[in-house]
């Protein structure tokens, strides 16, 4: 049902997120996020305004096309929701300037959505990112040891670079096709 | 460890009762029902935890971790009981003398309570099996914690930013660093760590 000026905040942005990440509509965005919208990501400059977090979430999306959001549990207090979730998704596109590696991918997270009236004004994100490098096998393995990692380096970048080289062949290969 | 004041309690939710009611106390004599008023979280409630967990001597935090806990930590085992939690809290803590805790947001639903904090300090310390780096640490974090009707918390769950702490130790290259450029920071870690913990078996010989 879509949501109306009755519907709870919890709600809300459950139903937010399901547009967004789970139907890939990202003109949800701009329908619940105010334009002076600000998100604060790890690792990341925040990102201001809508058009940001779209191109943001297109670019996830790229990187997981089949990505998709599960919610765990909510809580909200006054004009702020709290959602741990995870996304899955298997990872066929660039990610975060990692080759696609065709592996899936596990992110558990954890945001705060400040809402202004029935829009997001605020968000603030953790995730376990180190996860992700860890499935992907881009972090080395707990206990490698110094050497142990810089071989694991060597072996990682060479991987990632055959991966880059790859993807680039098919992406042109798409193009002559067209 | 400092804290700083903690977030104001929004007008949707009633206002804090000072501090821990003595009634609420876990392990004390049990009085009828009646005359107990039930538990009610509150701010202040989970800073107090906060507070005695983070304390030189956490010992007397213990009796506010019920003995059905897990911590659940990203890629970490979780934790069974409270003092496995406090012990890695005392971990922390040594590896971060000067641990400053900045609390930003304090939400509270029901039993349940989500923190925003950005925790500062210099690792002075071996942290998770990284030699002391003396770098300066600042790493946010999301906190979610659920109490029974006692006031002890029952469950606690967190995401950081692990990804951050591990670039301000120098243990990953900044982003944007090209391939040739992650081999040649690699390598430099690789040296930098086993100086680093050369040097920190001899001060510990020493003393």
């Amino acid at each position: 049902m879509p949501p109306n000026d009755r519907t709870d905040l919890k709600e809300l942005a459950a139903h937010i997120a399901d547009r967004v990440w789970n139907q890939a509509d990202l003109d949800a965005i701009d329908e619940f996020f105010v334009p002076h919208f600000v998100g604060h990501f790890p690792g990341l400059p925040d990102v201001h305004g809508p058009a940001d977090f779209k191109k943001m979430a297109a670019g996830l999306r790229t990187a997981l096309p089949d990505l998709q959001e599960r919610i765990h549990l909510q809580v909200r207090e006054g004009d702020k929701v709290f959602m741990r979730a995870e996304l899955t998704g298997t990872h066929l596109g660039d990610l975060m300037g990692i080759p696609p590696t065709g592996r899936p991918t596990r992110l558990t997270e954890m945001i705060i959505l400040r809402f202004e009236g029935r829009k997001v004004a605020e968000l603030w994100q953790q995730a376990d990112y180190l996860g992700v490098f860890g499935q992907l096998g881009i972090a080395p393995p707990e206990g490698a040891g110094p050497l142990g990692t810089v071989a694991h380096t060597f072996k990682t970048v060479g991987r990632l670079g055959v991966l880059a080289a790859k993807a680039k062949i098919q992406q042109r290969r798409k193009a002559d096709v067209r | 460890m400092t804290t700083h004041g903690i977030p104001a309690q929004t007008e949707t939710t009633p206002g804090p009762t000072p501090g821990a009611s003595p009634e609420n106390t876990p392990g004390s004599t049990p009085e009828p029902t009646a005359a107990r008023p039930p538990f009610r979280l509150t701010r202040e409630h989970v800073h107090m935890v906060a507070e005695l967990s983070w304390s030189k001597d956490n010992s007397r935090a213990l009796e506010w971790y019920a003995p059905e806990y897990r911590a659940h930590l990203p890629g970490r085992p979780v934790m069974a009981g409270g003092q496995e939690f406090l012990d890695t809290l005392n971990m922390v803590r040594a590896a971060k003398p000067d641990l400053d805790v900045e609390w930003h947001d304090i939400l509270i639903e029901g039993n349940q309570a989500v923190l925003r904090l950005t925790f500062r300090g210099h690792q002075w310390g071996p942290l998770f099996g990284i030699p002391p780096t003396g770098r300066l640490l600042e790493i946010d974090e999301i906190i979610e914690e659920t109490y029974d009707d006692q006031g002890r918390m029952v469950e606690f769950r967190q995401e950081g930013d692990y990804a951050g702490m591990l670039m301000q130790m120098g243990i990953v290259p900044p982003p944007g660093t090209g391939p040739l450029g992650t081999i040649a920071h690699s390598v430099r870690t690789a040296v930098r760590l086993s100086w680093l913990d050369r040097k920190h078996r001899k001060e510990q010989q020493r003393h």
